[in-house]
């Protein structure tokens, strides 16, 4: 196991990858690494300045000394390195909000309950944006077709069997009235009750 | 609606598996394939459109026209529906009923994913897209507006959570290293893709210098970059 802080961060990411779950918002790392990225700024601008002739005094040599070029080198590329680090896994956190808002078709308020605790304050702010502008966008497509229906799979027939699992009550489908109490299975349209399968009142039974 | 029903056949009934058998020296006329007579119905062409979508590395120009067909094509037969329904229909057209709305469901199935595919990717380039105005010009109007308002608030994320706590001359989000790596993800149109000639095309030059000939039916595993002037001019396909 690495003691490297910035290791932990691309670890939890392959993770939460392999593992499609959103892990929470791992602020002590990022906090250290930003703190870590300043300490080496500072070393290196202190070293490039000491490296550097006083300014009324012409250059004699163009380049500084080769052991101020390696330090600086060396610096630069650790911070540019831990940037990196840090923004691949803010870029994998949003590319997974997204895909978790898309599966929960587009609904944040059903969404929000669940991943509250594992986001950080802009994650919260961004999902929120994000509904909204895929929202004016679905806007577009509305009168004839929701695409914020899942695309998983291709639909195989009209008909599914569905047992609920929460009481649902009475839902006025395009076929009348139906009844779901908790326990019950029923042959319905899948369009008719694709809201509840998302939200978790009915799962369907094969 | 009897000539969309007749029209949109088994094509896309098995639209999972979309790789092509392997069969690298393809012989005349072995296998009957529509190369010389194509559909032209627009659900035909929405599975040809959603087939290079999703085969394509690159982003494709968006089908609007298409789209637009399709749209009233759903939004008439919708309307048809309920008409039929309320006069109190027979048995029989109950079931007929039951088979339009089933092929509603699949053509609707089909235009969702071919808009959830390119948004997928518009929203993985987006910084690439915005800078490019010759892909922009792909893109519907909808999709340009969705992507500036995506790019906003991603970068905005980017800069309260690291960019915007980091010394002043590291906050660049499209800096490009020296090496010629950028910051901002491009599509990678050197990725393989597989292609089935339409017509013969004459030799393509491949990125060795050799050169291959593409003929007529012919499948070949190719780099995109190689076959993508061919793609847009539509002479080979995407599958």
């Amino acid at each position: 196991m690495s003691t490297d802080p910035s290791q932990a961060l691309l670890l939890e990411c392959r993770r939460s990858t392999q593992t499609d779950t959103l892990f929470p918002y791992n602020a002590a790392v990022v906090t250290t690494l930003v703190r870590q990225i300043h300490t080496i700024h500072a070393h290196l601008v202190q070293s490039l300045r000491s490296a550097a002739p006083p300014s009324d005094e012409v250059m004699p040599t163009p380049t500084p000394p080769p052991a101020i070029m390696f330090t600086s080198t060396h610096h630069h590329l650790q911070i540019r390195r831990l940037k990196r680090v840090l923004l691949v896994y803010h870029a994998h956190r949003l590319h997974m909000l997204r895909a978790m808002l898309h599966r929960a078709h587009l609904s944040v308020t059903h969404l929000l309950p669940t991943i509250r605790p594992l986001l950080s304050p802009s994650e919260l702010t961004f999902i929120r944006s994000y509904a909204q502008i895929t929202m004016n966008y679905r806007a577009e497509f509305i009168d004839v077709l929701d695409i914020a229906a899942s695309v998983d799979e291709p639909p195989k027939g009209m008909w599914v069997n569905v047992r609920v699992v929460k009481e649902v009550g009475e839902v006025i489908t395009e076929g009348g009235v139906v009844d779901f109490r908790k326990g019950g299975r029923y042959l319905v349209r899948r369009g008719d009750v694709e809201m509840l399968l998302v939200q978790g009142y009915l799962e369907v039974v094969d | 609606m009897a000539d969309w029903n007749a029209a949109s056949g088994p094509s896309w009934s098995n639209g999972q598996s979309h790789l092509p058998s392997p069969s690298p020296e393809p012989t005349e006329d072995t296998f009957p394939d529509d190369l010389d007579n194509e559909r032209t119905d627009p659900i035909s062409q929405l599975v040809k459109a959603w087939t290079i979508e999703r085969c394509s590395p690159d982003i494709m120009a968006f089908e609007g026209e298409l789209v637009g067909k399709i749209m009233g094509y759903l939004d008439a037969q919708a309307k048809l529906i309920g008409v039929l329904k309320v006069d109190g229909a027979s048995e029989e057209d109950h079931e007929k009923i039951g088979l339009v709305q089933m092929e509603m469901d699949r053509v609707g199935w089909l235009l969702r994913s071919y808009i959830a595919t390119r948004q997928e990717k518009l929203m993985r380039y987006t910084s690439y897209i915005n800078s490019t105005p010759a892909i922009q010009t792909r893109l519907s109007v909808a999709e340009q507006t969705l992507i500036e308002s995506y790019q906003q608030i991603f970068e905005e994320s980017l800069i309260r959570d690291v960019v915007g706590n980091l010394p002043e001359e590291l906050q660049a989000l499209d800096e490009v290293l020296p090496d010629g790596r950028s910051m901002v993800s491009q599509p990678d149109l050197d990725k393989a893709v597989f292609i089935r000639a339409k017509q013969d095309c004459g030799p393509v030059l491949m990125p060795d210098g050799s050169s291959l000939e593409i003929k007529k039916r012919g499948i070949h595993l190719i780099s995109y970059r190689v076959v993508e002037q061919l793609v847009l001019r539509g002479e080979v396909e995407l599958a």
